[in-house]
């Protein structure tokens, strides 16, 4: 087992008022791992019940968790350019 | 790799051939397995080097005490029809159809290949499981 599980990203509903419909027929991992936040892979959706096992679902995610910190990253980088020309 | 993979193994004399699980069969699976076993068997399961857990596996007394503790826990779950569930992709080369011993689906012949067999059915169910989940 790996020993830390990966910290999903939040709960959209989390932060604030305001909520979506959360997935109910499938796992949260299987949406995060198909959704970029605004559509829905659908090849990934299909390998995920075909070619791709847990470990591969646990890559995707670190991938997508990598990736999403380094646009947050960029965008703190830019804000702190700006304050220090 | 995080691809589907075919992993062989000779259980007491008996060939075995499993595929991982899709993940998306996998995270359903994997919650009743841990519920089934409970966390110090879990942790003895999927905690250990393949050495130490094949010495473990030839000791009698240790294969009874898993049987007795996950017995314990089935009436709790899911039951033992979680074991069934996770050779789903498993084949062993002598499953008795007919007066014959073939390779073929252990998940279909689940209850007369392990009938009066429950330490072999243990080793069995431990190393499909080592083989599919091992590596999250």
């Amino acid at each position: 087992m790996r020993k830390e599980r990966q910290k999903w990203q939040a709960h959209p509903r989390a932060g604030g008022p305001h909520e979506g419909i959360a997935p109910v027929n499938m796992p949260w991992e299987i949406y995060l791992a198909c959704s970029d936040g605004e559509r829905i892979n659908t090849d990934t959706y299909e390998a995920l019940h075909e070619t791709i096992d847990l470990d591969g679902l646990y890559d995707l995610l670190e991938m997508r968790d990598v990736l999403s910190s380094w646009k947050h990253a960029q965008m703190f980088n830019s804000d702190w350019q700006r304050e220090h020309q | 790799m995080g691809t589907i993979k075919t992993h062989e193994s000779v259980i007491d004399d008996k060939t075995y051939f499993c595929k991982t699980f899709p993940a998306s069969e996998g995270l359903i699976l994997l919650p009743k397995m841990l519920s089934l076993l409970g966390e110090e068997v879990a942790n003895l399961i999927f905690g250990l080097e393949d050495a130490d857990l094949d010495g473990l596996l030839e000791d009698a007394k240790i294969v009874t005490q898993m049987i007795i503790r996950i017995s314990e826990r089935a009436a709790e779950t899911d039951g033992l029809l979680v074991l069934r569930d996770l050779m789903r992709y498993t084949e062993c080369d002598k499953v008795k159809v007919g007066d014959a011993e073939v390779r073929a689906s252990v998940h279909e012949r689940f209850d007369s290949h392990f009938a009066g067999d429950y330490g072999h059915l243990i080793r069995v169910a431990v190393w499909v499981g080592r083989a599919s989940f091992a590596n999250p």
